[in-house]
Formats: structure tokens, sequence, C-alpha cells
């Protein structure tokens, strides 16, 4: 009985960093479901993220000499691939709208007590305006902050502040006809 | 950390996990376009710094050997019989239909196939110092060196021999056009000793007409030139004795 041990992810690096193609192949297959999750979050279609997921790991096999482990590689690529999402949906002008500070006021937290599916929640995300959805996947599940967000983007961190609310209540709304529909079915 | 809100919280558990397999063709991108790694800048510049470094040594040689360096003797010049010249394409030449006389070129500065082309390409011309080129311990003085044309007419009094060291350098073929080319007057044993024999004779015949107190015979042609001035001299030795005995 042969038993194949699954290499490291510092092994498949340093033979990635040799231009080891079977090695590509393998971290491809290990992270490039994973990225494509991610890169959905961010663009409209399937295709389009699919385009951005091959962009990212055309990006990672050419730059991962700088890869230097002192982190996590899944963070790295992540990374590698939101930036990428950017790149690919910055050329949409007057994408992000500045709006005023006094308008946010009124979003106050409510529990969420129902469990939605992966597919529901990605609809949800997917109804949002391109530039909620931008900056809520920034905040919210990447975990970066206004400041990030606003260097990332090139908008005020105010501006990204609106938009992470409008995006809650948005989402928040949707969330709560999930709940009434549910609720009367 | 950022601040923590249920509708945050909910995705972001929601997501977490989460994986979509993606098509093959994503894949098939990457292996074309980026899969392969790419050379950094590092080796790019290494790659051009040995292109210019071979690309300037091969001109700096190639032009080393065309040009010689001041204050220099030509090694095609003077390293007699070392220095095989490919025979050149000659063209025709005619008298007075190039206006313009070749120029002597700046000191030290003109290659020595130049030279050498140029005066071949001129057949009908002559160096007018050859010297020059054959002293093998002086530099050539350029300013000093020239073609000059030569008239048609002077070809047969040109010197019957060429200099050994232009024999190794030109091979003109054309006797009626190159003056270096005009056919060599060969030595000939046997016209040598019939010369030499019409000499004695005529010296014994002499001798005998002299003892017997005759008067000599004129030197035939071919014989004549100094013989002949001797003769008038030994004719008038006698007087000039008498004339310095008589007081």
């Amino acid at each position: 009985m042969i038993i194949q041990l699954q290499k490291t992810d510092d092994q498949l690096i340093s033979r990635c960093k040799r231009g080891d193609h079977g090695a590509q192949r393998e971290l491809y297959d290990r992270y490039a479901g994973k990225m494509l999750a991610v890169t959905r979050r961010y663009v409209k279609s399937l295709e389009d993220a699919e385009e951005v997921l091959s962009n990212t790991f055309i990006k990672l096999f050419e730059r991962i000499d700088q890869f230097r482990g002192e982190g996590s590689f899944e963070g790295w690529l992540r990374k590698i691939a939101v930036r990428e999402a950017l790149n690919f949906i910055r050329y949409k002008k007057n994408l992000f709208v500045e709006v005023e500070d006094e308008h946010l006021d009124y979003l106050h937290h409510q529990p969420v007590q129902s469990q939605f599916e992966v597919d529901e929640l990605m609809r949800m995300i997917e109804d949002l305006p391109l530039g909620y959805r931008t900056v809520f996947n920034l905040y919210a599940i990447e975990g970066y902050t206004h400041q990030d967000i606003s260097e990332m983007l090139g908008i005020s961190e105010g501006t990204s502040k609106s938009q992470l609310l409008k995006a809650r209540r948005q989402l928040q709304d949707k969330i709560q006809q999930q709940q009434y529909l549910t609720r009367h079915e | 950390m950022n601040e923590q809100h249920p509708i945050d919280n909910l995705f972001r558990q929601g997501f977490e996990g989460h994986e979509i397999k993606p098509s093959g063709a994503v894949w098939e991108r990457v292996s074309s376009a980026g899969g392969h790694k790419r050379r950094t800048n590092w080796q790019v510049y290494i790659a051009a710094a040995i292109t210019v470094t071979v690309a300037l040594g091969s001109y700096l040689n190639f032009s080393s050997r065309l040009y010689a360096p001041a204050g220099s003797v030509m090694p095609l010049l003077n390293e007699e019989g070392t220095t095989p010249i490919p025979r050149p394409t000659l063209q025709p030449y005619r008298h007075g239909e190039e206006s313009a006389q070749p120029t002597a070129p700046q000191k030290n500065t003109a290659p020595a196939e130049d030279v050498v082309e140029r005066a071949i390409r001129y057949g009908g011309y002559r160096f007018a110092r050859v010297e020059i080129l054959e002293a093998p311990d002086e530099p050539i003085a350029w300013e000093e060196f020239a073609l000059e044309p030569l008239d048609p007419a002077l070809w047969p009094l040109m010197p019957q021999k060429a200099s050994p060291r232009f024999r190794h350098v030109f091979e003109v073929t054309d006797p009626s056009r190159y003056a270096l080319e005009i056919p060599q007057k060969e030595e000939n044993p046997r016209e040598d000793a019939r010369y030499g024999k019409a000499l004695i004779n005529y010296a014994g015949t002499q001798l005998e007409k002299l003892v017997k107190g005759e008067s000599l015979d004129p030197l035939p042609l071919g014989l004549g030139g100094l013989f002949a001035q001797g003769e008038t001299g030994a004719q008038q030795l006698p007087e000039s004795e008498t004339e310095q005995q008589q007081p």
C-alpha cells in the first residue's frame, strides 16, 4: 500500500520558485476553489470571477519569489486575489459616490436569527450596487479598515463608511424580507 | 479588529470555507500565459551587458585590424611575404576620365587596405615614394604618400622590375594598362655567353694589331659605350706620355 503524503505549502512554494510546473498545478488545485469564492463576491458573473482568478494565479507565479514565508500563504494569496478583483472593476467610473455622514445615524444593529445558505448570501451580495458590495466585502469579510479601503479604492474614509452602512442596510432589508417569506410559507 | 456587526458576522461565517470549483479554462490560461517563471530583471540586465560587451569587443578587434595605432608600422607592408591579399577586381582605367585625383589621407589615419585597394583600383598610377612604404624602421608618412597619374607614353620608361615587396602585394595582369606589369626582360644565359665570347675575340684581335703596329678597329655594335671611350683614351695615351718625356 502506497501512502502519498500531502506536500506542505512550503515545499510546493519552493518548487514553484524553481519554476516547477507540477508544483504550480498542485498549488493551483489547492487554492483555486477558495480564491474563486473570494473573487466571485466582487464581480457580477462567474466568468468575470474566473478571469480574475486566472489573473490572480498568473501574478502569484510571477511574484512567488517575493513570498518570504513570514505570514500565511493563503492570506498572501487572498490579498492578491482581492487586489486583482479591484483592478478588474476599477475601470468603472463614478463607482463610489460621496455621501454626507449625517444620513448614517438611523442605522442600528438588529439581531439576525435565521441561518442562510451560502448561495442565498451570495445572491444578496450580488444584488448590492458595486460600490456597496466592494466596501462591504473589504470591510466585513476581508477585515480591512476604512483607512485601508480608502487607500485601496482612492476614496475618503467617510465615503467608505457610508458605503458600508448603506450596504448593511440593504442586506438587512433583504434578510428581513427573506425571514418574512420563510415565516409565511 | 473591525467593529462586529451582526450582518458582518452573518456573511463572514456564511462564507467561511466556501469554495467554487473553477472550470478547466482557468488553468489553461494560467498555464499558457503566466504558468512559467518569468525571468527577473537582473537576468535581463546581465544578458544585455554580455551582449554589449561582446559587440564592443568585436568592433574594437575589427577596427584594430583596419587601423594601425598611431606611430606604429603597419605589419602589412613590413612583414615580407606574410600578408596574403586576395586578388582584387580590376576596373579598366581610361586616362583622363577621372577628374578628381586621389587625395593623400591624413597622417596615420588611413587604413593599409585602403591604400592597397586604391593603388590597385587606380591602375596606371604609380607610387610617388615607394621607399617610404618599404622603410622598416620608419612610420609611414602619409602626407608624403600620394598617387600620381602616369602618362601612358612613359610606361615603357618605368623600371623593369617592381619592388620585391610589391610583388607580394600586387598582381597586375594587363601589361598594356599598368606600369608595374611591363614585361620583364628576362636574363638569357646563351646571349650573355655570346656577348662575352665576342668581347674576348675583339680584344685578342686588337692585341695582335697593336703588336704589329696596325691601327685598332672600332668597337662593333653592342660592345660600344665605355669600351669605345677606352679606346680613344688608349690612342691618346702615348702622346701624353711623349709630351711628358720631352722636356
